[in-house]
């Protein structure tokens, strides 16, 4: 995480904070606690209303996660990582390693958390595996595998695809009940149909010989 | 191939295309630079996962608003935050042909508001600039066999953005705005490509 502020900007000359920054920056433990106490109150606001407003209900300790921010900040600022502009920006750099520490748990959250087939905030998009597939990295080693088995779900009948999808993004079985008023062996029985049909119309491609190993997908073809 | 089935590691093999793994995805560092890499927005329209992950970004750099009618609805405070809903907008996506200024202003009467129209649709747009307590109001109304439904994104370079939808058939109206340059577009609801897309000079002072 590089700081955007433009290098030819400096801070007025009578800014507190730029000086407690430069120290901080050269490891003074006095001026990194000045600069924890003058910006706490704001991260910590900032973080109580955003858990709010978005339900991070996986959010639990508010106090850890600011004083990550501030442990993940000073490491930043010794690595050269942050130039100081104004107050403004250092709330910026704050808030946005705020950001990366959140979503590090957001992420150990993720069999508790599940996402919405259809984007209301975008006008009811609704998310359609083939064409997120389509979006791998260019890097990635098998992305053509996953390509391949993107496009093998978008072609399965519509109540097939509706739960592989839903799946996919981490809504349970009674969540998939509730959204679509199917029953629970319903949803069961057209994950279980979805999953042999793809098995079925893939292995007939030669896709296990070409992905089966780093999809973990090896079966006796025997 | 045998028949011993395996749903669970078929499972497991398309668990790799969910969002919520991250595996397609780009690193956090890269999704909350700003501006957007432009070859991550077509991953991040295709991606819910991304897309919440926006969200929470904005979620943070956005102070609550002011709840203070529908500008204070609306408002988004600062610059980057407004940047990141531009991205999220679908229509940020596209390339925008060159705008070309609109006044929406009278015939120089100041102070008393004025309107302009443009095509929208199979009819027309119209757009009426009324001054009020609160600086300018901003009213777009569709007219004649124009879409009755419509989302309208209002941005000054480096001021607050606001986003509406049609509160009413074919009408909205944004409050408060201060004088200066907006850029405007209209767009269908779900809409990813503008229909309308265009500046606006709101001016509180005589024209000549």
């Amino acid at each position: 995480m590089k700081d955007d502020a433009g290098g030819s900007r400096s801070s007025p000359p009578d800014d507190p904070l730029a000086e407690l920054v430069e120290r901080a920056r050269a490891e003074d433990s006095e001026a990194e606690g000045a600069i924890y106490e003058r910006m706490r109150p704001f991260v910590a606001r900032r973080l109580r209303e955003a858990r709010a407003r978005r339900n991070w209900f996986w959010l639990n300790d508010l106090d850890d996660v600011v004083n990550r921010v501030f442990a993940q900040f000073f490491l930043a600022l010794r690595a050269g990582k942050f130039s100081y502009r104004d107050p403004t920006g250092l709330e910026g750099f704050l808030l946005r390693t705020g950001f990366f520490v959140v979503m590090n748990l957001k992420d150990k959250a993720r069999d508790s958390r599940w996402l919405s087939l259809h984007d209301e905030e975008e006008g009811g998009l609704r998310f359609d595996v083939a064409d997120f597939a389509r979006t791998a990295p260019e890097d990635l080693d098998h992305r053509e595998c996953l390509k391949i088995l993107g496009a093998a779900v978008a072609a399965l009948n519509e109540n097939r695809r509706d739960v592989i999808e839903r799946t996919l993004l981490g809504q349970p079985v009674r969540q998939i009940c509730e959204e679509t008023g199917r029953t629970g062996s319903s949803v069961s029985g057209l994950k279980f149909n979805a999953l042999k049909e793809l098995r079925q119309r893939l292995v007939e491609q030669g896709f296990l010989e070409r992905c089966g190993d780093v999809l973990g997908l090896q079966e006796d073809d025997e | 191939m045998s028949d011993d089935f395996d749903p669970a590691a078929w499972e497991r093999a398309l668990q790799r295309l969910s969002p919520l793994s991250r595996e397609l995805c780009p690193p956090r560092e890269e999704l909350a630079r700003d501006p957007l890499p432009a070859g991550l927005r077509r991953h991040v329209q295709a991606c819910p996962g991304c897309r919440d992950d926006l969200r929470d970004l904005a979620a943070l750099l956005v102070p609550d608003p002011a709840p203070a009618g529908l500008v204070g609805r609306l408002t988004l405070w600062i610059d980057r935050a407004k940047r990141l809903v531009e991205v999220l907008d679908p229509g940020g996506f596209l390339p925008a042909p060159a705008p070309a200024p609109i006044p929406v202003r009278g015939d120089g009467s100041g102070g008393q508001g004025g309107a302009s129209s443009i095509p929208f649709g199979d009819g027309a747009l119209k757009l009426t600039y009324l001054p009020s307590a609160a600086g300018l109001d901003l009213e777009l109304r569709a007219e004649g066999a124009a879409p009755g439904e419509f989302r309208a994104l209002v941005g000054p370079v480096g001021e607050p953005a606001w986003e509406g939808r049609t509160a009413e058939a074919g009408a909205l109206r944004i409050e408060g705005l201060a004088p200066g340059t907006y850029g405007l577009q209209i767009l269908a609801p779900g809409s990813r490509v503008p229909d309308v897309e265009l500046t606006l000079d709101l001016s509180d002072a005589e024209r000549e």
